[in-house]
């Protein structure tokens, strides 16, 4: 027979013991497009095979499993009977020297995780490894692939492993016992359960129990860098697992718990607790019954006797709660063991509750409410002795600390008690009989004058929302609530629990609450309270019924209503506000157009044109356009030759919509807008006007209309002889929404920009302007109002004009610096630091040097809020400039000529905090030292924030502030 | 401390009180603000208890009638109130005290820092440990006690 070429050459590199792994490939892939078999090449490598010295055997056994390994885990290459005879192979060759045993478990380990080991096989594989290999004298990684072979043979033969039953178990408790690696444990912690709940194990259980209860409590710690990632918590989970996998191990477990509870370890105790959590649910109550009464002792102590950590009450509350859980059943109940244990702790925690000032009045009452988690009947029978109890602990007392605590414990036994009842079964629940009395009850404390106690109340209440309570009760309850809100003490802390309450009501029950609640509230909206009704009403859930009531009651009287309360129905209508509602809009804006007239404007109209443009930017595309249609010669027309404020209406209104002005339209728009921009008299008017226009411009397709409007425009802000100021705002926003759309002539505008800046008395409005340009606006121009905007246009912006700021700056000495600086200030909190860090080195030198106090403040300002933003984001950007940017401050912080620079400097050194303590240090000791003058500082604003900075700087470096 | 566990479990919380409103002759750069016992009481309602995650303000353990400030005489008095007799904690919430406002007000003034007469057992003593300048600075040279100080006032800071 003839030799395969790739086989030649893997034994030419066998023999001179050369890397295999390149001939190990080709053989694998022959094989895999189906050239030679995986027999050809164990024949083939006979000699090998069968040489003299152990070394050439085991060269070729392990080159065997590695080519088996590339074809793994379906190994379709190879037919049944060619496994079969790998399979004996490999088992035959765990008897040959032990050196070749590691690549015999190798090739095992491979076989085991394919799922066509046919009949007979995985037994075979498990008997030859348990009587040829003597486990724990193997090294760590070949121990590992005895457990993972087992663990594949587990997952995909375990009927076959089953009919082995206790030599198997015994083979693997051999095996197992004493391991010691931790990568290992984890694996066979996960064998344990499977092997525990699907193997017969006696008569070895003990010995079985024995193998990983000998690691309880795991006690380990991971050694420094770790490669292997192994955890104490995932052992602790995998054993915990093991220990609670069956019910046969009870009698060997409880015990072992007892002991580890019994332990001066915190960390013991708590996993004993987490583990007797876990094994409730798996072993029999008849087992668990005699251990109840030693259990209890612990947990007793652990909660109510000792003062702990937070880990082990939480441990021992979920462990009673494990373990009444298990007694839930009815026939379980009745348990003696049970029933006893319930009396004591009912018969102790009664007396606890009794003594409200005592500190064990709380841990009580977690027993009480872990015992009631999970099991039915015992809640019943603690919520109807307790509650009672309780209720009359409240009414002996006055003082309202105990009270307090009395009502909070009355309020969880409550959940607790209607916890999985609803309206229909909670006849069922202990509490039902009692419901009457504790109605009565919370509402005595409604009416006490103590804040505290009605929030309690009130959450009590709320437990009792669509279960227990009858329409006669939820008329009692909401006349006290009506009636505490018209009080004139009740406290906004009340009002939030009254709010809660309506809300679940609201909730459960629309109409009721409709016609009951939503109705008198409504009326009682006129009254001195109104601010707080309103409050109230937003914070109801936007139900359908719930918002067409409150929005026509409100719409219908907006007209007769004073100014501040207009205000609030405002904020009310623009809560309940949604999607599309053309009605709506259509109402308030003619309501709002009625509300203005000459002179000074309504005082409701930023509000109402904050609604106009929810409402606007929501309707459809459709009805903006035939809203543009009929509107728009009466807005020319009409509206604005009777009072200019229609024009922050006409933004709210045409700036947000989805559709925008065509034709003849946009052009009579444009041309009345225009002298608006600049001349009128008002600020507010011009810049309405501005932001309109410029929201028109950013929806205009490119082309012969733009150019011309901007044609027009730019006449208007080139003009000589108009106010600069005016026309800079107007340029500004108009720039904006070229940016913004990303306009091919932008180049153009950005020139044009940089020049308008060097204007030596105006240029600092531009420079300002760029913040504006951007920063988001709420008005106009966002993504919400349906604005035409691409994707980082801001990083667009900032590289093309940061060089040409930076060549104006160095070209001409002449040049408006302190603009150049500000704008450059102005636009580094708006751009991303992947940007900003290609610029950083040549720009922060620049800024730093504006720390001065000559420089006019408003640059000190915008230069301070650029370097606090740049901290905010990314400190380490900047760490190296600490040095020189510290001195600048602390001159500032004493000298600065106005208390907002002195406050800002302050804050400045505040944030500053946020480097590294390394390069912070060797500034300390000046920072401090020249910080005792801030405190003395005439302003009492800036002598706040010195105090904060100096006692940060002071604790710079100190044990506990990190 | 010498047991692990909390002496106070169940302390009683009191309402906060809103923030110092912002006046007109405060935003006046030309008028000169004093240093009133409001500020001395907003420089220390926000410091943590030692026990508890609450501030000494809800734990009426400052309280602005027990502050005496006088800006010419420059002295600022604190009484304080420890939340039960027996706190063991009373020294370092002192402590913590005065070192905040070392730290914060103006070397001008003189600083006393007190129990509120009646509301601790060792009252007396306490008083004298805080005012022995020797001792409080030779407290801040022991870094467990340091980490336990500027644990409870770092959280005013924020």
């Amino acid at each position: 027979m003839v030799t395969p070429t790739s086989i030649q050459k893997l034994r030419d590199s066998l023999v001179l013991q050369e890397s295999m792994s390149e001939a190990i490939s080709i053989v694998s892939q022959s094989i895999a497009s189906r050239e030679i078999t995986i027999l050809q090449l164990v024949e083939n490598l006979q000699p090998e095979l069968l040489h003299q010295q152990a070394a050439y055997r085991c060269r070729a056994v392990s080159t065997i499993a590695s080519i088996l390994e590339q074809l793994a885990p379906d190994l379709k290459e190879i037919n049944e009977k060619e496994i079969d005879l790998i399979t004996e192979f490999f088992c035959s060759k765990l008897k040959d020297h032990h050196s070749i045993l590691p690549a015999a478990l190798h090739g095992l380990h491979v076989l085991s995780s394919t799922n066509r080991l046919s009949p007979g096989l995985a037994r075979s594989i498990s008997q030859a490894i348990f009587q040829d290999v003597h486990c724990q004298s193997q090294l760590q990684h070949d121990r590992r692939a005895i457990y993972k072979t087992i663990k594949n043979l587990l997952a995909l033969h375990i009927r076959e492993l089953q009919i082995l039953g206790q030599d198997f178990v015994f083979g693997l408790i051999q095996a197992a016992d004493q391991e010691r690696d931790p990568r290992n444990l984890l694996i066979l912690f996960s064998i344990f359960p499977v092997v525990a709940r699907y193997f017969r194990l006696e008569p070895f259980t003990e010995e079985f129990f024995e193998v990983f209860s000998c690691y309880f409590p795991i006690d380990f710690t991971p050694p420094a860098n770790d490669p292997y990632g192994v955890t104490k918590d995932q052992l602790c989970e995998g054993l915990r697992q093991c220990l609670a996998s069956s019910a046969h191990f009870a009698e060997y477990c409880m015990p072992l718990l007892q002991e580890k509870l019994e332990s001066d370890l915190v960390s013991a105790k708590v996993e004993a607790l987490k583990t007797l959590e876990l094994c409730c649910l798996s072993y029999h109550p008849t087992q668990l019954e005699k251990w109840i009464d030693t259990f209890w002792k612990c947990i007793r102590r652990e909660v109510l006797i000792n003062v702990n950590t937070e880990e082990l009450e939480h441990a021992s509350l979920d462990a009673l709660a494990a373990l009444s859980r298990a007694f839930a059943a009815n026939e379980e109940f009745k348990n003696p063991a049970f029933t006893k244990l319930l009396k004591e702790i009912l018969s102790e925690c009664q007396g606890h509750l009794c003594e409200p000032e005592r500190r064990l009045m709380t841990p009580s009452s977690y027993v009480l409410l872990a015992i009631c988690s999970g099991n039915a009947p015992a809640c019943a029978l603690i919520v109807s002795q307790v509650i009672p109890l309780l209720m009359d602990q409240y009414r002996i007392r006055s003082q309202s600390a105990p009270r307090q605590f009395i009502l909070n414990c009355l309020n969880k036994l409550v959940q607790a008690g209607l916890y999985g009842f609803t309206e229909i079964d909670v006849a069922q629940s202990g509490i039902c009989p009692l419901i009457p009395t504790l109605l009565e009850l919370y509402l005595e404390v409604l009416k006490e004058d103590d804040a505290l106690l009605c929030g309690l109340s009130l959450q009590g209440l709320g437990h009792f929302v669509g279960i227990g309570l009858n329409h006669q009760d939820l008329e009692k309850v909401n006349q006290s609530l009506l009636g505490l809100l018209q009080q004139p003490l009740t406290t906004g802390h009340t009002v939030e629990e009254i709010g809660r309450y309506f809300y679940k009501c609201a909730e459960q029950n629309e109409s009721w609450f409709v016609e009951q609640v939503l109705v008198k509230l409504l009326d009682m909206a006129v009254s001195d309270k109104a601010n707080v009704i309103f409050l109230l009403l937003r914070n109801l859930p936007p139900l359908p019924r719930i918002r067409a009531q409150v929005l026509s009651q409100l719409l219908a009287r907006l007209e007769q209503s004073g100014p501040e309360l207009r205000l609030e129905m405002l904020k009310t209508l623009a809560y309940f506000a949604q999607h599309d509602e053309l009605q709506m809009f259509h109402q308030l804006h003619s309501w709002a157009l009625k509300t203005l007239k000459e002179g000074d404007p309504p005082t409701s109209l930023e509000a109402t044109c904050g609604v106009l443009r929810k409402l606007a930017s929501s309707l459809s595309s459709e009805d903006a356009t035939q809203f543009i249609d009929e509107q728009i010669g009466r807005y020319i027309d009409q509206h604005l030759a009777s009072s200019a404020w229609v024009v922050p209406i006409m933004e709210a209104t045409l700036g947000s919509l989805d559709a925008t002005p065509v034709g003849q339209n946009l052009e009579k728009l444009i041309k009345t807008l225009e002298p608006l921009t600049i001349c009128h008299p008002n600020a507010d008017v011009r810049i309405s006007a501005c932001r309109l226009v410029a929201a028109l411009i950013n929806k205009v397709p490119e082309g012969h209309e733009l150019e011309s409007i901007l044609d027009s425009l730019r006449t208007k802000w080139q003009d000589p002889s108009a106010d600069r100021n005016k026309t800079a705002c107007l340029f500004v926003w108009i720039t904006k929404a070229l940016l913004m759309r990303s306009y091919s002539k932008l180049d153009q505008s950005i020139q044009e920009l940089v020049e308008f800046l060097n204007d030596p008395t105006h240029g600092y409005l531009v420079a300002e302007g760029f913040k504006i340009i951007l920063g988001e606006t709420e008005e106009c121009l966002n993504f919400d109002s349906h604005a035409n905007i691409r994707l980082m246009y801001r990083q667009r912006f900032f590289q093309e004009v940061v060089p040409r700021l930076l060549k104006l700056y160095r070209e001409s000495p002449s040049c408006n610096k302190s603009a150049c600086f500000a704008a450059i200030a102005n636009q580094l909190a708006f751009i991303p630091e992947g940007v900003l860090v290609a610029h950083i080195t040549t720009l922060i030198p620049l800024l730093i040097q504006c720390l001065n106090i000559e420089q006019p403040d408003q640059l000190i300002i915008s230069t301070i809020t650029a370097f606090m933003g740049l901290m905010s984001d990314n400190v380490n950007a900047i760490e190296e400039y600490i040095s020189s940017l510290v001195p600048r401050l602390l001159t500032l912080a004493k000298d600065g000529l106005t208390m907002d620079v002195r406050r800002l400097a302050l804050r400045c050194l505040s944030e500053l905090r946020k480097a590294q303590t390394v390069v912070l240090l060797p500034l300390r000791s000046e920072v401090i030292l020249r910080l005792i003058p801030c405190l003395d500082d005439k302003k009492r604003l800036v002598r706040r924030e010195a105090a904060v900075a100096r006692q940060k700087w002071a604790m710079l470096g100190q044990a506990g502030c990190d | 401390m010498t047991s692990k566990g909390i002496e106070n479990v169940n302390p009683q919380r009191f309402v906060k009180q809103t923030k110092r409103e912002v006046t007109i002759e405060e935003k006046d750069e030309s008028v000169k603000d004093p240093i009133d016992e409001r500020e001395i009481f907003d420089l220390l309602r926000d410091i943590s208890d030692p026990e508890h995650p609450m501030s000494l303000e809800e734990l009426n353990v400052v309280q602005i009638t027990n502050i005496e400030v006088d800006d010419h005489e420059n002295s600022v008095k604190v009484f304080y109130t420890p939340t039960i007799p027996h706190c063991s904690m009373a020294t370092l919430i002192g402590l913590s005290i005065k070192v905040c406002l070392l730290r914060s007000l103006p070397p001008r003034f003189k600083v006393e820092v007190n129990i509120s007469p009646g509301s601790h057992a060792s009252e007396e003593a306490v008083n004298k440990q805080l005012a022995d300048k020797e001792r409080v600075s030779a407290a801040l040279e022991n870094s467990n006690l340091l980490e336990v100080v500027n644990q409870c006032i770092v959280k005013s800071l924020e």
